[in-house]
């Protein structure tokens, strides 16, 4: 009704031989992917890089070789990345907040920040990202009295504000009850038709459930990059765990 | 009558916090609420607000409900309130605004609550400005001042017109009448 | 008398004579099922868009007590929105504040010095500005930080809305425990030092961290507004017509660096 009738394009993403070193050894390698819309899930045990790649696409660091641009803008440029903010929606790992902030106004704190919006139609909009995620009826509480599972839940809902035509979510399905985490799902493949989301899981299955393209991580080595279908089948089509095994033991 | 007491059965549940029960009321009452609002203001936008605002004083003052009476009736008086504030907090009207504004609002009248045979024709036959602000101050009970507000108009007027009409339809029913409400 | 539904309808679009017009309105006030009736008639999505926003009206929560005073004192609402969310902003301010207050208290008991017991008030009053532009952007306190700095509002932008939403408040306590001390003309005369100071602070930003500035600033500004008065017969001497001067002229000088860095401004605040 309000600015998600308009039509947006999402924005194009490149990683070209994308590398991420920490002292002084590669734990992210070569990583390529062209994708414009849809869901990026990527896929990777903790301390391979995962939230490192996520941050530089997140605009917050430089620490990424290669090259990654965002509809032809370079995130890791202090000179463009003011421009990526503008249509960027970032959730990231165990997001912070002060505790005794109330849900509505964490929400309403980072769509002020995000969005040039009279109080209005910024407020409407907080609503909209509220609802979406179904918080509501939680809206008036504390972020300190909500459990770990409602807290993510207002961390997505924080990042589909705008709404964004890229979008950075680390580890949004975490610590999420089954229904919830089907509703955040369900929430961020929508926002995928306009948008083009990249998002870090460990959860395997359900992050190639809805996922339109598959990164898996492996410490050092070139990545293994397709569609979740692909990665079921390097598992010899069972379960897209199989496929991430398979690929992560070969050293694909 | 059952609709009534199961009205303020959930009146009784309001009162203490349960949402379910604010939403079964606003299925049973917002409909006709909504239409009515709207034709005593001819803007949708306005009676939604009303509306809405209508509800939010049900949640947060429904402990102050007497628990007799009619529970429509008791919306009635505070929506009808609720598009007085709406319009009080309006920006002032352009000129555009004033001139869109006499259609719809010739549509607008309210009739009174006891009208019926020769006192609903000699109201019927009022001069529609009259007729209007005889309905509103006798129908919806508002002051003179709500009255000027709803319609944009000075409260001098308000009070002029009260007294024509009332004169008028003194003659036209002879002092038996009891229209004349105080 | 029955009402039908082509009546209904016509009653809704305001298109039914006035008599049956009349009679619709009277049979409202206690006919349930003609309400119902009517209700029907009413358009199910606006119906359902009220509800919805019925709903958010009871559940959004009220501004903080701060975001209320702040939107009172002229603040832009979204600089008290940004202000107000940030509780680390509402605890320096209750210290600066509480600090201030209890000290012109102290000060104010000591009448046997005359205008020479003002000095304190004129010492500290500017540093509870700096204190404003210190707290309103830091890393190391904002537990948001990470979130703040991917959005296109990071910067300088974020840093200017939350000087403007903390200062104004700055300025009314210095003012008002300047009256408390009946301090006259000097109530004011802390306000250019607070200048020099502020923007002294956000010049130096462009190569330190905010909080680091604010020290320096502070620190520099006590230690030689309290050498000149040391030197001089006349303790308040710096804030006599040449020493505000001195402060116009550093506070022009320090707002030419900032007009001049302030693309490293935008930089430098996200350390």
């Amino acid at each position: 009704m309000t600015a998600t009738a308009v039509s947006v394009k999402p924005a194009s993403l490149l990683l070209e031989g994308v590398s991420v070193e920490r002292a002084g050894r590669v734990v992210l390698a070569n990583v390529s992917l062209r994708a414009r819309g849809g869901v990026i899930a990527v896929l990777g045990p903790n301390g391979s890089g995962k939230t490192t790649l996520l941050r530089a696409l997140a605009t917050v660091t430089s620490q990424a070789a290669g090259l990654i641009r965002v509809d032809g803008l370079d995130p890791t440029d202090p000179s463009q990345r003011l421009q990526v903010r503008s249509f960027l929606g970032y959730g990231p790992q165990a997001m912070r907040f002060h505790p005794r902030t109330k849900v509505f106004d964490a929400v309403d704190y980072v769509a002020t920040l995000r969005l040039d919006l009279p109080t209005a139609p910024r407020q409407r909009e907080t609503w909209r990202v509220i609802d979406v995620l179904d918080l509501g009826r939680l809206a008036g509480n504390r972020l300190s009295s909500l459990s770990e599972g409602n807290r993510q839940r207002v961390t997505i809902a924080q990042g589909l504000l705008g709404p964004p035509r890229f979008a950075v979510f680390d580890e949004p399905l975490v610590s999420l009850d089954p229904e919830i985490r089907l509703r955040c799902q369900n929430a961020l493949g929508d926002l995928g038709r306009r948008c083009t989301i990249v998002m870090a899981s460990h959860l395997v299955n359900e992050a190639a459930s809805f996922a339109d393209q598959v990164i898996v991580l492996g410490q050092g080595q070139p990545a293994f990059v397709g569609t979740p279908a692909q990665l079921i089948a390097e598992g010899g089509g069972q379960t897209a765990t199989h496929g991430y095994l398979a690929v992560r033991g070969a050293g694909h | 009558m059952s609709v009534a007491s199961s009205d303020a059965e959930l009146l009784r549940r309001i009162a203490t916090g349960d949402r379910n029960a604010l939403g079964n009321l606003y299925r049973e009452h917002s409909g006709w609420l909504m239409v009515r609002l709207q034709r005593r203001c001819g803007d949708p936008d306005l009676a939604d607000q009303a509306l809405q605002d209508t509800f939010v004083a049900v949640w947060k003052s429904a402990a102050s409900w007497r628990g007799d009476g009619d529970v429509g009736a008791w919306l009635w008086g505070i929506g009808v309130r609720r598009l007085v504030d709406v319009l009080r907090k309006q920006k002032p009207r352009t000129d555009e605004d004033q001139n869109a504004q006499p259609a719809p609002s010739a549509e607008q009248m309210a009739m009174d609550r006891r009208l019926s045979g020769p006192l609903a024709s000699a109201v019927a036959s009022l001069d529609p400005d009259l007729r209007e602000v005889f309905l509103l101050a006798n129908l919806d009970q508002l002051t003179t001042r709500e009255i000027s507000i709803l319609r944009g108009i000075p409260q001098g007027t308000v009070k002029t017109r009260l007294a024509r009409a009332r004169r008028t339809l003194k003659a036209e029913l002879g002092s038996a009448t009891q229209g004349d409400a105080a | 008398m029955t009402v039908s539904d082509l009546q209904l309808a016509a009653y809704r679009d305001g298109r039914l004579d006035p008599v049956s017009d009349a009679a619709v309105e009277e049979l409202l006030m206690v006919d349930q099922t003609l309400r119902k009736r009517l209700g029907a008639l009413a358009p199910p999505n606006r119906l359902d868009s009220v509800w919805l926003e019925v709903g958010h009206a009871i559940d959004q929560p009220a501004p903080g007590w701060l975001e209320r005073v702040a939107g009172r004192l002229g603040v832009p609402e979204p600089a008290a929105r940004l202000a107000g969310a940030t509780p680390t902003l509402t605890r320096a301010w209750l210290y600066g504040i509480g600090g201030l207050v209890l000290l012109s208290l102290i000060l104010s008991a000591d009448t046997t010095q005359g205008d020479q017991r003002f000095l304190s008030y004129l010492l500290l009053a500017p540093l509870l500005v700096v204190l404003a532009v210190a707290a309103a952007y830091g890393r190391s306190t904002d537990p948001t930080h990470e979130i703040t700095i991917a959005a296109p509002l990071a910067g300088i932008r974020l840093l200017l809305w939350r000087v403007l939403a903390v200062a104004p408040t700055a300025m009314i306590m210095n003012l008002a425990v300047g009256f408390l001390l009946r301090a006259g003309r000097f109530s004011f005369a802390w306000i250019l030092p607070a200048l020099a100071c502020a923007l002294a602070t956000l010049a130096l930003t462009t190569t330190l961290s905010v909080r680091r500035s604010a020290s320096i600033v502070a620190a520099g500004y006590v230690v030689v507004v309290g050498m000149v008065a040391a030197g001089s017969a006349d303790n308040l001497v710096a804030f006599r017509a040449s020493g505000q001067l001195v402060f116009a002229v550093l506070a022009a000088v320090a707002g030419g660096l900032l007009v001049v860095f302030r693309g490293r401004l935008e930089e430098a605040v996200l350390r």
